[in-house]
């Protein structure tokens, strides 16, 4: 039964399809390409031609890989764009820490300071600030008026303690 | 395959009259060599870069050629060379399977249901086997003109013919009972 079907002259007939007039378009290709370009295509060996068939290559190469190249790209630009974000906001507070100082200097520097005042005084300012908590010296007679209150003899306390 | 064209157009060369001779030849054998890549890669587009490709092979090529085969021959060599190398970077790249776009496209094929089974069918061999199948059936290329193009023995073409034949016939057994 197959034997008969290969044998079968419809089969043989092409069952594939091209668009209309596709063959003048590749012959009228191929004669426009010896006619109007006939400079870039005066010899055969031309490198144009293999760079044309290089281009072909490539385009088809671009083609089969456009989903992934697409997706790297959505990739690249969300990035970008987070990046320029975090550039932007960083930026701006790093601007405004610099203009309350300089706000601070031109105000010190319009009282007559110069930069040489200026560091002296930040200076001290540093010094200051690592003076903590002054040491107290502290003396015996300030000690026994500080604990002192009405009705509180120190001695007869000591005698009473003595005695018991 | 047509040994008067071949000496007009290997005149025409001899003299440098390479873009004359060319064009000769793309309106000569442009529609053969379409078909024959046609019926390997299917789509139209592929088929119309791997013939493009071709005709810039062979335009390059020409001025080497030596006239000893018939000029057909080494057309259809470098055609099935291009279609081969389409074939293994299509595979590398995991396209479609060719089969499916048979279903896939309407425009792409206007065959009845046994044309689709034979397309199938033939879909299933190796490529240098479907190559060898399509000549011979579609193209009645003779083996001695076939062994010049795919640089094999004939008595490998008709082995390997007759290998896929049977495997055709045994699939169209299945596909259309």
């Amino acid at each position: 039964m197959s034997e008969q079907t290969l044998n079968n002259p419809h089969l043989k007939e092409n069952p594939f399809q091209v668009p209309a007039g596709y063959f003048q378009q590749v012959e009228a290709r191929w004669e426009g390409l010896s006619g109007k370009e006939n400079d870039r295509v005066s010899a055969p060996g031309n490198t144009a031609d293999t760079e044309r068939l290089d281009n072909r290559k490539g385009r088809r190469f671009i083609r089969l890989l456009r989903p992934q190249l697409q997706l790297a790209a959505a990739f690249v630009l969300l990035f970008g764009i987070g990046y320029l974000l975090l550039l932007i906001t960083g930026r701006n507070e790093t601007r405004q820490m610099q203009t309350e100082e300089l706000s601070v200097l031109s105000e010190w520097s319009s009282l007559g300071l110069d930069h040489r005042d200026i560091s002296n005084l930040i200076l001290e300012d540093l010094f200051e600030d690592n003076q903590a908590t002054p040491v107290i010296d502290p003396d015996i007679e300030d000690l026994i008026d500080y604990m002192d209150y009405p009705g509180f003899d120190p001695v007869n306390l000591t005698l009473s303690t003595n005695n018991e | 395959m047509n040994s008067e064209s071949d000496k007009e157009l290997r005149s025409l060369c001899e003299s440098g009259q390479y873009e004359h001779a060319f064009s000769k030849i793309v309106h000569l054998y442009s529609q053969r060599l379409y078909w024959h890549i046609r019926k390997m890669v299917l789509l139209h587009d592929d088929a119309d870069d791997i013939l493009q490709n071709t005709l810039v092979k062979a335009w390059t090529g020409l001025p080497s050629f030596r006239w000893q085969s018939q000029l057909f021959t080494w057309l259809y060599r470098i055609a099935t060379n291009e279609v081969l190398t389409f074939l293994k970077k299509s595979k590398s790249l995991q396209q479609v399977p060719l089969e499916n776009r048979l279903d896939e496209d309407p425009q792409l094929f206007d065959g009845d249901d046994m044309q689709k089974a034979l397309q199938k069918a033939i879909l299933q061999l190796p490529p240098k086997q479907r190559l060898v199948f399509n000549m011979r059936y579609f193209d009645e290329i003779k083996y001695e003109d076939m062994s010049r193009i795919l640089g094999t023995s004939q008595g490998a073409l008709k082995a390997s013919y007759h290998h896929a034949a049977s495997k055709i016939q045994e699939m169209l057994k299945e596909m259309l009972l």
